[in-house]
Order: structure tokens, then sequence, then C-alpha cells
């Protein structure tokens, strides 16, 4: 066989262009060991692998490599910034010409990296400063001297949690011990909560644009009218599993409000007990709260670009279906077989479809001549 | 099939320790090296792929390059396991417990089963015809959609060498499609049993 490296590369390489009865059976072989052994990973192993990998990726994180998620919002940018600069029409999509599937997939695009934005960096940097000052004066950790009051006095810095009682009337002093734990216990909770709901939408985002990223790898590389249907399909379960999430991570963030909320009552009964003791616990649990409503908004914020993802994912699927491609017109199981092309025609392909008809017929031909030598095969063959 | 455009993205976030840069790199070369490995015969493919990608995780500082040096790496990686399956087995005779062959046929669905050991068995007689070398190469080309010059870094073999090997591979085959009864007619249809000489 003698093929051009050029027309052998575009063969393989679902480029078009390659014409000749060289490259046509190339092509057709190609696609027959692709046919025989390359089928997509079933569910289950992929879990299991994707498990495995997800564990050895942790090993690796934690044996000095670089920890995950500390890329920042600007790398967490950068895939999608390479993902649409590698765009290119391949294969399905390239018989459409449809604006309208391009606009949709680059609004899926923002909406991806606006949530990326809020789930990797701005807004939980922003709680995770307000968390970490609530925290440092939670402890109470008040330098120098205290005023000269009546009842507690912190003289020195204290370990986060703890509150140093020195000196007072010793029952004013455990009234306002207790409430002043009770409160540190509660803003601890908040900043906790704070923290995990951080956490949640982060990973929410991190899932959801791996998701929508293979998804819209999927639907450019489509091979088939069928295949893309069924991306689309997936596109629409995606969409829930991300709603799901984001209004985890929202639920997350509104009870890290409810410690708050707790923080501040234990803080005013902490304060009741010593008045010396207001000012300092007050700003303590204040700013658990802040950091806790800083989590429920990323949290909200989490759950609108949710909505927004299900929205244009949906609003992708319709656009797929309604767009020129005309999807509803195709058939989406092999068609009759009808005249195959002619060796001079250019090779369709491999992974792309030059035509439907052509690609449906190809398809409908083969398992039917697959299927006649299996049922006459035994009995003609000496 | 995936050319490594698409992927750079994934192969940053993969580098910077990211889950979802790994889960993007195995959805899209996962089928494709367990397809080249079950080509070549590996007792395991599936379980061989997942050591692959295992091991590419813990290789991944050393490696630097976009998607497709990646996708030419794993590649790589994929290629030297199969060395290794191949090595061990020679060593160590074949696994004759009742649970060898449990995956081979699903018992739900055993007409698909025959029907698609029907058609690997001819097109995997097809390429046994070749040399080791003939076969990795356009194992390589056509199934992992490698370049010329991947596949020759894949086999640590110069170009010419490559293209040469895969020149003489082709011609083998177009050989052997009559013989196998799978001559592509101009038109494009299969022959039918009865047809064939």
């Amino acid at each position: 066989m003698n093929i051009s490296d050029e027309d052998f590369d575009k063969v393989i390489s679902g480029k078009s262009g390659a014409s000749g009865p060289e490259a046509t059976e190339v092509a057709r072989i190609t696609r027959r060991l692709n046919s025989t052994y390359v089928s997509p990973m079933p569910p289950a192993t992929e879990a299991k692998h994707l498990q495995a990998i997800r564990q050895a990726n942790a090993g690796r994180s934690a044996a000095g490599s670089k920890p995950a998620g500390t890329s920042g919002p600007l790398s967490v940018l950068e895939p999608f910034k390479n993902l649409l600069a590698g765009m290119r029409p391949l294969g399905f999509l390239q018989l459409s010409g449809s604006t309208a599937v391009w606009a949709v997939v680059a609004a899926l695009f923002l909406v991806s990296t606006t949530g990326g934005l809020a789930a990797a960096g701005v807004l939980p940097e922003r709680m995770q400063s307000a968390v970490s000052s609530a925290a440092r004066t939670v402890g109470i950790q008040v330098p120098g001297p205290a005023p000269a009051v009546p009842g507690i006095q912190v003289s020195e810095p204290a370990a986060p949690g703890q509150v140093k009682v020195t000196e007072g009337d010793p029952a004013a002093q455990q009234a306002a011990l207790a409430a002043a734990e009770q409160a540190i216990a509660a803003a601890e909770q908040a900043q906790r909560a704070a923290q995990e709901a951080a956490a949640t939408s982060a990973r929410c985002m991190e899932e959801s644009m791996a998701q929508v990223s293979a998804l819209v790898e999927g639907i450019l590389g489509a091979t088939s009218p069928a295949q893309a249907q069924a991306m689309v399909a997936q596109a629409k379960t995606i969409g829930t599993n991300v709603k799901a999430c984001s209004d985890q991570a929202s639920a997350i963030g509104r009870n890290g409000v409810v410690f708050a909320a707790q923080a501040a009552e234990l803080a005013q009964k902490a304060s009741g007990a010593n008045p010396a003791m207001t000012p300092e616990a007050l700003a303590s649990v204040q700013s658990a709260g802040q950091a806790a409503r800083m989590a429920e908004t990323s949290a909200s914020q989490a759950l609108n670009v949710s909505r927004s993802i299900v929205d244009n994912v949906s609003g992708l699927a319709a656009s797929l279906v309604s767009s020129s491609i005309g999807l509803q017109q195709l058939p989406t199981a092999p068609a009759p077989a009808g005249p195959a092309p002619a060796a001079s025609q250019p090779v369709p392909p491999v992974g792309s479809v030059a035509s439907p008809p052509v690609w449906a017929n190809w398809g409908a031909d083969y398992s039917n001549q697959i299927m006649r030598s299996f049922q006459g095969g035994a009995g003609r063959r000496r | 099939m995936i050319d490594g455009q698409g992927l750079d993205g994934a192969v940053v976030a993969a580098k910077d320790g990211a889950d979802w840069g790994w889960t993007t790199l195995y959805r899209a070369l996962a089928p494709t090296i367990t397809g080249y490995l079950k080509a070549q015969g590996a007792r395991d493919p599936e379980d061989v792929t997942a050591e692959v990608f295992i091991q590419a995780v813990k290789g991944i500082d050393r490696f630097s390059g976009d998607g497709a040096q990646f996708k030419s790496w794993i590649f790589c990686i994929a290629h030297n396991k199969l060395v290794d399956d191949v090595r061990r087995r020679r060593r160590r005779p074949e696994d004759l417990s009742p649970d060898a062959g449990r995956n081979l046929v699903h018992p739900s669905n055993v007409e698909d089963q025959v029907m698609r050991n029907l058609s690997d068995g001819r097109i995997r007689e097809m390429f046994s015809r070749l040399t080791v070398d003939q076969r990795n190469v356009l194992y390589l080309r056509m199934i992992g959609g490698l370049t010329l010059e991947e596949v020759a870094r894949v086999l640590g073999k110069p170009s010419s060498a490559v293209k040469a090997l895969q020149r003489r591979g082709l011609g083998a085959i177009k050989r052997e499609l009559p013989v196998q009864g799978y001559q592509f007619e101009p038109s494009g249809r299969l022959p039918a049993m009865g047809e064939m000489t």
C-alpha cells in the first residue's frame, strides 16, 4: 500500500482531504481496528480506575509534590482558554456551521469559568482571611495589659480556644468562662462550616468543570448523530448532578450562619457575665459570623452558577437539536445499505463523518455483511 | 480519535495535582490505550490501563509538554507495560484456574460476544501475519493515532525505520486482505462469504 505520510496522518487523525484507493483502504482498516478494539470503558471499571488514580494523585500531593488546588483562579481558567484555543470544528459539528451551537458552547465556558473563579480562589480566599481573623480573635489572644476592670482580666495571649482568667470574683469568673468557652466552640463550628462550604463548592465546581470540559470535547468529536444525542442526554445528567452538589454546598453555608448566630448569642451571654470581655468576644464572634455569611454567599453563588450551567447545558441540548444540524431528521440507527462512496471520493476521516448517509450506510453494510458471513460461513467454508 | 489537542489544559491541571485533570485525561485516552493493549494481546488490558495511568500520576513531575506530547508519553508507558506483560507471561505458565477466562463471554450476551470474537479473530489473524515491529507501528498509528515521530519515540527507533515498517506492514496487510475475505471493493461493499473465491 503506497500512501503518503501526509495522507496517512490525515486519515488517522480524522482530518479530511486524503483521497484515493490507498487512503480509502487505510481508513477502512483503521475503522475496523478501532471498532474491534476500542470501546468506552465500562462505567464500573472507569469508576474503579478513577478512584485508584485519585488515590495515587493524593499520595503524590502528600509526598511533597504540588498539592491539589494550588493553581489559583488563573490556572483554573487556563484549561478552558486552551480548550477554546484548541477548538476545531471537527466531525459532526463541522457539518452544521451553526453559530447557535458555538454561542451556546461559548456561554457554557463563560459560566464554567465564572464558577471556577468563585470556587477556586477569589471568594474562598476572602472568606478564609475572615475565618483566620475570627480564629485568631476567638482564641482570645489579647496581647498586652488588659483594662483594669473588675471581673475577668486577660493578662497575656492565650492559645486558640482558651480563655485565661487570672483574677476577679470567682463566681463571675466561672460564669463568664463557661459562656466564653461556649461562644468559642460555636464560633469554631461556624469556622468549620464556612471552610467546609468553601471546600464543597470548590469540589463541586471542579468536578462540574471536568465533566463539562469532557462533554464539550466529546460533542466536538462526536462521530455520529447518535453519539452526539447521547452526549446531550449526558449533559442533562451532569446539570442535575452539579445542581445537587451546589445545593449541598449552599446548605453547609447556611449551617455556618446558624452556628455564627449561636456564637453571637453566646457572646452576648459572655458579655453579660463579664462586661470586660464584651468587646473582644463580640468582635470574635462577629468575625465568625461574617465568615459564615461569606461561606453562605459563596455557596449561594455556586448554586446560582450551577443553575446557569443547568440552563446553558439545556440550551446546548436545545440548540443541538434545533440547529441546522437537523438532528431530528438524521437516523439514530444505521439506515439500510445504499450506494457506497466511490474509491475516488475523499476518504471520510476516521473519527468524523463525511456525511450522515455515508456513515449510516457504511455501518449498516458492515454489520449486514458480518451477519451474513457469520450465518453462512460455516456451511460454505471448506 | 483523540489527537492530543484540547488536552493541554487537562495536562496543566494534572501536573498541578487537580483530580479533574486526570479524570479528563483518563476519559480521553483510556479507551484507546485499552484498545491498543487489547490488540496487542495483553492479558488484562483494562487493569494494565489503570497501571499505566497510576504510573503516569507518579511520574508526571518528570513530564513536560502539551497534550499531544502527554499522549505519546502515556503510550510509551503503555507500550513498556505491554513488553513487561509479555516477559512476565513467558516466565510464568498460563493461568489455568477456573477464574482465568471468566471475562471472556458474558452469559447474557453470548451472541454479541460470538460475533465480536469472530470479527476480532479475523482482524487479529490478519495482523498476526505481520512482524512484531510492523504490528507495533501500525497499532500505534491506527489505534493510538500517533504520528510517525511519536511512534518513533515510543518504540525508540528512527523515524525512517518506523516509516519503512509502516510501508511494509501495510503492504503485507494488502496482500492478506483477499485471503482473509476482507477485500474492500472500490464500491466500499464487503463481499459476502458466497462471493469469495
